[in-house]
């Protein structure tokens, strides 16, 4: 015995007229489904990001307030004017050596007793858009009794 | 063989389409929340790591500051005239002997106060025993009390009855007479028992109250001689300080009442005043010393000379400086400090949306700037001791908070 009609069954197959009310809500509900997707992904991405940046810029402002070249006589947090001076034109030098891959960054030291002393170590390029700024007080070391209050920012972002 | 019916079977109803819907619909709120809770918890850290350190390098840096940013350069020390007097060298020997004597004071209180903690522990403690022995002996006394009250009580009951059969066997054998007056007497002395036990009580319970009190007056007592030993000692560090400051000027040779100006003249400008103003207003010795505004500036000055190892100066000089400096660092460090953090740190920390409170305190004096009648629980506190210019300890708080 011959059955052709059974072979279309359970399947999506010629539809009538009240398949469409069903279909269409079906096919709303899965593009609000992608869109909330994208939606979570999106901002747990944007948001992964931000927070990576900023754990960068922590960890290389650690760095900096510590053993790096700036500071004096291996004292955490007191940095050397003269040695803020003297790499003022060596950048790449300090890129190098505290550098993260894939990231760029600026550093700002500011004398918050003499407002209009700064110091900056930036890269040509400039930053972009996207980057996180962190500030931690820092002294700054003139001369045996001359020591200012002083703030470092260090600003990161990514080069690509 | 048509079978039209068979053409909906397996195939998704509006019910089906609704229920699935609200699956979706759930899964994606829980996701929502869940990415939501997850993100803010992993921003909270990192903020919350950021003002610890904010907290952490803003002390770290305070105690390198160094006491202010005027620039003595133009300050030049001459020759020292020789006007010693030799009745100063004695007053130098008795200051040199009475500052030998603060210090070993100094010493002898602090082991006092040591001592009286002690003292006071001890006698609170054996308070504390005696209290728990008199309450033992209360319970004890109450004890045998109640038993000899329920025998009397007992013997009470049956006195009568006892009394008339004695006399009964009084009367056969003769000469022995037992009255009702001796079951009166019974109930008496069992009255009498309770009175006294309850008198004894009484007196023991009084007892308790008295060793409180005496307890509570050890406390007080203790804490009002810890805080004259205390009061006491920084009186003396005061004393210590201006005992350096004479010490310093007498060995220089020159008279009581004479300044600074007499061994240093200087021409420089601070602001409205010249330096030698300024000086000649500060370093006047004993307590105008003290009283002087423009202490700070001229100990700066001081530090200045007697770091930069000037050979120009004398040792007398260096100590006369010395002598400032300490003034100085004793008095003033800590104002220095709070300033610092009001217009410098403070001022950042504003900004960026922060508040908070810094805490500065040596053994006689306690500063705070900013917003110290309300520290939340969950600030980040940074806490740091250093040692001012006169090695003075003192200890620094600072608290940073999310407004």
């Amino acid at each position: 015995m011959k059955a052709a009609g059974l072979n279309n069954k359970g399947q999506i197959g010629p539809m009538s007229l009240e398949d469409i009310f069903p279909m269409v809500i079906a096919i709303i509900i899965l593009f609000v489904f992608i869109a909330f997707i994208f939606n979570i992904t999106g901002a747990n991405l944007a948001q992964r990001n931000t927070e990576e940046l900023h754990e960068t810029a922590l960890g290389i402002t650690h760095i900096l307030v510590s053993k790096s070249v700036f500071v004096y006589a291996g004292k955490d947090s007191l940095l050397d004017a003269g040695k803020l001076d003297d790499y003022s034109y060596y950048y790449n030098q300090l890129s190098e050596k505290y550098g993260v891959a894939g990231h760029n960054f600026s550093i700002s030291v500011y004398d918050l007793e003499d407002t209009g002393r700064q110091w900056k170590y930036e890269p040509s390029s400039g930053a972009n858009q996207n980057s996180a700024t962190i500030a931690l007080p820092v002294a700054i070391r003139y001369s045996v009794d001359s020591v200012h209050e002083g703030l470092l920012e260090t600003k990161v972002w990514r080069t690509k | 063989m048509n079978f039209p019916a068979l053409n909906r079977k397996g195939q998704s109803t509006v019910i089906d389409i609704a229920m699935l819907s609200l699956i979706i619909i759930i899964s994606l709120t829980f996701l929502q929340i869940y990415s939501m809770t997850h993100a803010a918890t992993n921003t909270k850290n990192l903020k919350d790591q950021l003002m610890d350190e904010y907290a952490q390098h803003a002390l770290l840096s305070l105690s390198y500051v160094s006491p202010t940013g005027v620039d003595y350069s133009t300050i030049q020390p001459q020759a020292v005239e020789d006007t010693y007097d030799k009745d100063l060298g004695k007053l130098v020997n008795v200051s040199l002997k009475l500052r030998n004597y603060t210090s070993r004071v100094d010493a002898v209180l602090q082991n006092w106060s040591n001592n009286v903690t002690a003292a006071r522990n001890e006698i609170k403690n054996s308070i504390e025993s005696m209290k728990s022995n008199i309450s033992a002996l209360r319970s004890d006394l109450q004890d045998s009390s109640d038993s000899l009250v329920s025998t009397l009580e007992g013997i009470d009951s049956d006195c009568e009855d006892t009394a008339q059969g004695l006399n009964s066997f009084g009367e056969l054998i003769g000469g022995i007479s037992v009255t009702e007056d001796s079951c009166d007497y019974i109930t008496e002395l069992s009255n009498t028992v309770t009175q006294t036990v309850n008198q004894a009580d009484s007196e023991l319970s009084n007892a308790e109250s008295k060793l409180d009190e005496i307890s509570y007056n050890v406390d007080s007592n203790a804490q009002a001689a810890l805080n004259a030993l205390q009061d006491a000692r920084c009186m003396l560090r005061e004393a210590n300080v201006k005992i350096d400051y004479f010490i310093s000027y007498a060995q220089l040779g020159v008279k009581e009442d004479a300044d600074l100006l007499s061994i240093m003249p200087v021409t420089a400008s601070i602001g409205s005043k010249t330096t030698t103003e300024i000086i000649g207003e500060s370093l006047f010795i004993e307590d105008r010393l003290a009283e002087s505004s423009y202490l700070g500036t001229a100990a700066s000055a001081g530090v200045k000379l007697v770091l930069e190892g000037d050979d120009t100066l004398s040792d007398s000089q260096t100590r006369i400086l010395g002598g400032a400096v300490l003034a100085y660092g004793r008095k003033n460090y800590l104002n220095l400090a709070q300033t610092a953090v009001e217009n410098k740190f403070g001022v950042v920390l504003t900004k960026q949306g922060y508040a908070y409170c810094f805490v500065a305190q040596d053994c006689c004096s306690t500063i705070r700037a900013g917003e110290c009648a309300t520290i939340p629980h969950n600030s980040a506190r940074a806490i740091r001791t250093i040692n001012t210019l006169s090695n003075e300890s003192a200890q620094m708080t600072l608290d940073i908070w999310r407004k």
